[in-house]
């Protein structure tokens, strides 16, 4: 220290120490030095916080500057590399699911035309559905294709992009009228296949909405979603 | 002074930032675009004022984001705010490239260390206090002493620039500086 008469009254010396690191005027070896201090006494720790807090007073200085547009796409591509490569296949293109879903409402308008002119003749099992829901990214890049079929009662859900979380689950939730969700389990990255649980078939209609949260390590503690929404749809029949 | 009303608009921007925080922490890459939208504009200013180049400050910002999507679980509610704390973040980074320090791995450690002691845990809301607390505290100090503090703090000048800048010898504004370092926490600790 080239001022030792300024460092040799205890406390106070400390104290300056700190601020002179916070302000980042240590050469690199001081400031090495009071990083492992700091971290081995916590009396540093309490000055430390008190001049971050106060300096940090002055924060209002910084002017806000747009930053280039460029600059998030760059920061992205740092940290998530360059898109997924896509499966392929029909049942994993997210596109043909989203068409299907706009073109249902055309197809069933044709089915119902048809039926006119036939005699009304169909058995229970013709008139039973098929719902999909393309449950699009919200921003995450985790998007679903699901798929109920009324007649074998199968409910069919597929990951089309995105990643497992570590520590984290991806839970369903079907949204019916009321608004409330409730919970169908936590799904995996990957192709799920369950039997509709009974109570719950009568609730599966066209218009309910399917969405899916990120949430704690086996899914929502609480029985509601707690996490983010990371990716939804709504159930339209086919 | 500031209303209730604009305290409590920055109680709660100040919540909406910590929450986009932990759901980063989450990897939530929605609330980290949106993250990046509400703060950007702000650590860009941090990295400009302090690199005085736009090129090597927008690098700078691009590391700066990727830092805190990597270590956003290390930022815990406390006392000190998240602007802050991000603040906090981009200023240290600059300061690394400045001083052609290798950047310091524990960075954001040390800026996490704020949390951790911090006793106040309305700080959000006292902080335009804290504000008028400071300058009134630089003010007490001789005009170019506190210019000195606050060169050091918003523009990450050394000593050596600072005493250039001031027309004194190296050693002088050292003393200079420690002398309204001790100064200025008697007044803010008042």
């Amino acid at each position: 220290m080239s001022n030792p008469e300024e460092h040799d009254d205890g406390l106070s010396g400390d104290s300056v120490l700190v601020a002179e690191y916070v302000l980042g005027l240590l050469d690199a070896d001081e400031h090495a030095r009071m990083t492992t201090r700091l971290a081995n006494e916590p009396a540093l720790r309490k000055e430390l916080a008190l001049w971050q807090s106060r300096l940090a007073s002055l924060d209002t200085e910084f002017v806000e500057t747009a930053a280039p547009a460029g600059a998030l796409p760059a920061i992205e591509k740092r940290i998530f590399g360059e898109p997924a490569p896509r499966r392929h296949g029909l049942w994993e293109s997210l596109a043909f699911w989203r068409s299907l879903a706009g073109a249902a409402a055309a197809i069933a308008v044709v089915a119902v035309g048809v039926n006119f002119m036939r005699p009304p003749q169909l058995s229970p099992s013709e008139l039973a559905t098929q719902l999909v829901a393309a449950l699009q990214d919200q921003g995450s890049g985790v998007s679903f294709v699901a798929l109920y079929d009324e007649t074998s009662g199968m409910f069919k859900l597929t990951a089309l992009s995105g990643a497992a979380v570590p520590d984290k689950d991806f839970e369903l939730w079907m949204i019916g009228e009321d608004g409330k969700p409730v919970s169908m389990g936590v799904v995996p990255m990957a192709r799920t296949e369950m039997p509709m649980p009974d109570d719950m078939k009568s609730h599966f209609t066209p218009g309910i909405t399917l969405a899916v949260t990120l949430e704690p390590k086996g899914g929502s503690p609480t029985g509601d979603p707690t996490g983010p929404v990371v990716a939804k749809g709504e159930a339209t029949v086919i | 002074m500031q209303s209730p009303a604009k305290i409590r608009a920055m109680q709660s921007q100040s919540s909406d930032i910590a929450d986009l925080i932990a759901r980063t922490a989450l990897r939530d890459r929605a609330a980290f675009q949106a993250l990046y939208r509400a703060t950007s504009a702000k650590l860009f200013g941090v990295t400009l004022r302090i690199l005085r180049d736009r090129s090597e400050a927008e690098e700078a910002l691009q590391e700066v984001y990727v830092k805190i999507w990597q270590r956003a679980d290390r930022y815990a509610v406390g006392g000190y705010s998240p602007i802050s704390w991000l603040v906090a973040v981009a200023r240290n980074h600059s300061l690394d490239i400045l001083r052609a320090r290798k950047p310091a791995s524990d960075d954001i450690e040390t800026a996490f260390e704020l949390a951790d002691d911090a006793p106040d845990p309305e700080a959000a809301a006292l902080a335009a206090g804290e504000r008028a607390q400071i300058d009134a505290c630089l003010a007490e100090l001789e005009t170019d002493r506190a210019d000195a503090v606050r060169g050091a703090y918003l523009d990450g000048y050394s000593y050596e620039e600072l005493a250039k800048r001031h027309g004194v010898p190296l050693n002088t504004m050292r003393t200079w500086l420690r002398r309204s370092l001790i100064k200025l926490k008697e007044c803010l600790t008042r």
